[in-house]
């Protein structure tokens, strides 16, 4: 094709222009896919120039090893504290399956766990937590199962009333959701129901029958409406215990290799390389991994001190963040009260309270990352970087 | 005009890269301007060649030595250099280069796409850029390129001469 010297200037113009457009489009909104490729290529290669900056910034301005922290717990304080908690009595026959959970979705009464088929869950099975019924499992996904509680919408359970005198009578729970509390539309002995009786969850039929001797408890019974308006219901009393977000058991009587679904942490030894980044400044610290893997975070003396941004093949950029900055991705542990408080909960307190990784994405749950008002702390030249080995699984082709 | 010859730029553009870190630490180190986006503007002439092959390489190759040293992907250094070089040409070919103020405000226009682009991309991870840093890369640009690109310096620094 001919074309005049304008012309073709024209079109070289508007092509220029379009690749630029296509490349900032990326920059701003990036395609992942694309974005890995390009750091899976160039990553290794840039490698060695991040290493000689790093040489020159040590030299030229070098970086004292900070001082051993001395308030480090152990990462397993939190999870510990959840099975103690969180563990049902053992029942003949049957397994409890720990599960991590992955989402909670209390006003509506959902709950995701954080295993599916690929840790032998199936629909139906009963979810607990220390001698509480929490509900069923209702979907299951390779990697993912939800959980409907005894709160969901519509949501239809057996119940055991029983008083003071050991007598007990039958009874149906319904959950309303965002609505409030389960109500009990059907009681077997209306006439003989109390404030304050003790609800025990009731098996169906085709349950295993040794979960009857779990005994697990739903709450107690509570009048709520206006008698004189015939608006008057008994609902159920009894929230869910808040150490109940971080795992919860579900009962098997067919069980695969693993009783507990905390996915495997892979670990490795890693390098500091550049402290600063040239474009952003202080914050940032390039880290070059021993073996060939995507981590998570970073942890240096017991503690995690900062999350992968972006990972270029053997090494990568982590955000050096003080533990407060974790925000929805941390969970505070008050001893006082044994109970594992949410990110609005730790904000709030009034003292500072040891924050522990929540979990996700990745990150392992119950990696200590300090103390609320800690601020964050230099990178060692030596460090430890995890990820979760379902997350590998997951990424290798 | 004669543009700096390849083995010059490329070195200096490395070891520019060796230091930026430490540049970006000193005091007032985060207002300092893109250096790859200086070198870039100095090393191609305007108007642009006839042949747009050495201002891809340059703006592919300075956009993998920016990535080397920052967290920010190299698609970014790719749209904003190269978005840099478009800014330049088509504001060049409209405005004196003999007055500085002019040429100033080519430089400081040609800043803007990667300046801005830092910083969107620095919110989106979580460290944002102060307002005040980011008028001041786009300034120092401007002036640095204002100073160095007057046309009286177009056949002496960095270049081949005629033999």
């Amino acid at each position: 094709m001919f074309l005049l010297p304008g012309a073709e200037r024209y079109r070289r113009v508007m092509l220029c222009a379009g690749v630029i457009v296509v490349l900032m489009v990326q920059a701003l909104l990036p395609w992942q896919p694309l974005e890995d490729g390009c750091n899976q290529i160039f990553g290794p290669l840039l490698r060695p120039l991040t290493e000689l900056s790093a040489a020159a910034a040590e030299i030229v301005l070098p970086t004292a090893e900070p001082a051993e922290s001395r308030q480090a717990l152990e990462h397993s304080v939190l999870v510990e504290m959840e099975r103690r908690l969180g563990k049902p009595e053992p029942l003949l026959g049957m397994e409890w399956l720990e599960v991590p959970v992955l989402s909670l979705e209390a006003e509506v009464g959902r709950i995701t766990l954080a295993a599916g088929s690929d840790f032998h869950i199936a629909t139906g099975q009963v979810v607990a937590y220390g001698d509480r019924y929490l509900g069923r499992v209702t979907e299951v996904t390779a990697h993912q199962a939800t959980v409907e509680l005894v709160t969901a919408p519509n949501v239809r359970t057996g119940v055991l009333l029983s008083d003071e005198l050991g007598t007990t009578s039958q009874a149906v729970s319904l959950g309303r959701g965002r609505a409030g509390p389960a109500v009990l539309p059907w009681l077997e002995e209306a006439d003989h129901i109390a404030a304050g009786q003790t609800l025990t969850w009731r098996p169906r039929p085709l349950d295993p029958p040794n979960l009857t001797a779990a005994k697990l408890r739903l709450g107690v019974t509570k009048r709520i409406g206006e008698e004189q308006r015939g608006t008057a219901v008994w609902t159920i009393d009894g929230t869910l215990p808040t150490a109940a977000e971080g795992r919860l058991y579900v009962a098997a009587s067919a069980v695969g290799e693993r009783l507990v679904a905390e996915p495997l942490q892979v670990r490795t030894d890693a390098r500091r390389l550049l402290l600063d980044d040239a474009v952003l400044g202080s914050g940032w610290c390039a880290v070059a991994a021993e073996t060939n893997i995507k981590p998570a975070v970073f942890v240096d003396q017991g503690q995690v001190s900062g999350w992968c941004s972006s990972w270029r093949g053997n090494w990568g950029w982590f955000r050096v963040a003080a533990p407060a900055s974790w925000q929805n991705a941390a969970v505070a542990l008050q001893s006082e009260t044994s109970s594992v408080l949410d990110t609005s909960s730790w904000q709030n307190a009034e003292q500072a309270l040891p924050l522990f990784t929540r979990g996700g994405q990745g990150v392992p749950r119950g990696l200590w990352l300090g103390f609320r008002d800690q601020p964050s702390r230099l990178p060692s030249s030596q460090l430890t970087v995890i990820v979760q080995a379902d997350r590998l699984t997951e990424e290798a082709p | 005009m004669n543009s700096p010859r390849l083995r010059i730029i490329v070195p200096v553009a490395v070891l520019l890269t060796i230091f930026s870190p430490m540049l970006r630490q000193l005091p007032g180190g985060s207002g300092l301007p893109d250096l790859w986006l200086l070198i870039l503007l100095m090393s191609v002439p305007v108007p642009a060649p006839d042949s747009w092959r050495r201002p891809i390489y340059l703006v592919f190759l300075f956009g993998l030595l920016r990535s080397s040293v920052t967290v920010v992907s190299p698609f970014v250094a790719w749209g904003g250099l190269g978005a840099a070089l478009f800014v330049r040409e088509a504001l060049s070919r409209r405005l004196n280069e003999y007055r500085f103020l002019l040429r100033f405000l080519i430089g400081f226009c040609a800043a803007i796409p990667l300046t801005v682009m830092d910083r969107l991309v620095a919110e989106r991870l979580g460290t944002p850029m102060a307002g005040a840093d980011v008028w001041m890369r786009c300034l120092w640009v401007g002036l640095l390129v204002a100073v160095f690109t007057r046309p009286q310096l177009k056949k002496k620094a960095f270049s081949k001469g005629r033999g």
